[in-house]
């Protein structure tokens, strides 16, 4: 009896710490799940989130479509996408193909159009992408009717900002 | 009035011997009572105590004894807790336990399972990049002949495509290899670029942009030709391998 009265009451006096070191650790593992439930152990969502990656696809290509589509009488329409749509080194670059473009084309009646003909991504996170596209091109010059039609492959790397994607940098392969 | 004067002392003194047993008694019981606090307690306070009624005293041994029985149930107890707090400590002594417990148990089955969380997408993020490597070395493969070797060359193009594709290697005849051999080319494709445009659990779509150089086995020392080639490709899972089931290249399409 005096054997297990002392045994009795030193488990009544530990059982409140391992229930609070239990309370603790339980505690603990909840924010640790929380914590992994916010770590993104995949990195590139490319396909993976497919809608994420449609939606990229998407916007590259119609952004491609649109500064690559050139009318003669109508250069605003494309500055204005060149705008809207490039950002960053893609942008400057830009500036100074539209300089020359804007400097012949009036003389040569030079229209240009492109279409995309198959866009892939590569590599995919919330901020950035980098996609493959390949891209048909096609000028045409009104004043001796002669039109050529090139095949391109574009390194497109694009980021969301503002909720929409730009194009921030634009590399012919 | 003097006989009454007499006789009622006599009374009076036969009232007091009446009531004396009971005095003597209750006097009697109030100093066995004090003699037993002394030993019981050995404390001094009911000494200078003109003694407390019986009644009071006997409450008070009543609530000593049963505040020490539920101190012999309950050892963690104190002198001053009444038995309903005992039975809210007992409660307590089940629910707490249960509860952390309960919280642990909770916590640990949310975290195994938040570790899982996005498995699938893992898996899918490690097929896609399993499909481009496979697509790349066989793309490049396919765009790589030497004419020199022209049955090994066909072997090894064999080795990594599946259905029509390789169907069709299969059934190159004497004299397509021939006219291979008699071109006297060899070639080496490399891919600059590629992505998975598309996949499920066995099929893929991949592109990629290939330089494919051409040298001239006639004439050696000659520069060889690089050409740039856009090329779409099929793949089909295969016994856990990635095989090429369709490989073309990527037309201009624009008028």
């Amino acid at each position: 009896m005096s054997g297990h009265v002392p045994a009795a009451a030193r488990a009544r006096a530990v059982l409140p710490i391992v229930c609070a070191v239990a309370l603790l650790l339980g505690l603990a593992a909840f924010w640790q799940a929380d914590r992994a439930r916010h770590t993104d152990r995949v990195g590139n969502h490319a396909l993976v989130d497919a809608n994420a990656t449609t939606e990229v696809q998407n916007a590259v290509s119609s952004a491609l479509l649109r500064v690559l589509t050139y009318d003669y009488t109508d250069p605003a329409t494309t500055q204005t996408a060149a705008e809207q749509v490039l950002a960053g080194d893609a942008r400057q670059e830009y500036d100074v193909l539209f300089k020359s473009l804007q400097q012949k084309a009036p003389g040569q009646k030079l229209t240009l159009s492109a279409q995309v003909q198959v866009a892939a991504v590569k590599d995919l996170t919330s901020r950035a992408a980098t996609l493959l596209v390949f891209l048909d091109q096609a000028s045409q010059r009104a004043t001796d009717k002669q039109s050529t039609v090139s095949a391109a492959q574009l390194s497109v790397k694009a980021a969301k900002i503002g909720g929409t994607w730009v194009i921030t940098d634009l590399k012919p392969l | 009035m003097g006989m009454r004067q007499d006789t009622d002392p006599a009374a009076d003194h036969q009232g007091d011997l009446a009531a004396d047993p009971d005095e003597q008694d209750s006097a009697g019981a109030s100093r066995r009572e004090r003699r037993g606090d002394d030993d019981g307690a050995g404390g001094s306070a009911d000494r200078t105590d003109a003694g407390p009624p019986p009644r009071r005293r006997e409450r008070r041994l009543r609530s000593v004894a049963s505040a020490a029985a539920s101190a012999a149930e309950d050892d963690t107890e104190s002198d001053g807790s009444t038995p309903s707090a005992g039975g809210l400590r007992r409660w307590a002594d089940v629910v707490v336990p249960l509860v952390a417990a309960a919280v642990l148990a909770a916590g640990l089955v949310t975290w195994w399972r938040a570790g899982g969380h996005d498995s699938g997408a893992v898996a899918a993020a490690s097929r896609r990049d399993t499909i481009l490597i496979a697509a790349t070395s066989e793309i490049e493969t396919m765009n790589t002949l030497d004419y020199r070797r022209i049955s090994s060359g066909l072997k090894t193009w064999m080795g990594i495509t599946t259905g029509t594709l390789h169907d069709q290697i299969a059934q190159a005849s004497k004299q397509d290899r021939q006219a291979l051999a008699d071109q006297q080319k060899i070639s080496a494709g490399h891919v600059v670029d590629a992505a998975v445009v598309d996949m499920t659990a066995d099929t893929a779509t991949v592109i990629a942009a290939v330089d494919v150089t051409v040298k001239d086995g006639t004439a050696p020392k000659a520069q060889p030709t690089v050409k740039r080639d856009r090329f779409s490709a099929d793949l089909v899972r295969v016994g856990g391998r990635w095989l090429l089931e369709k490989l073309d290249q990527v037309a201009v399409s624009i008028s």
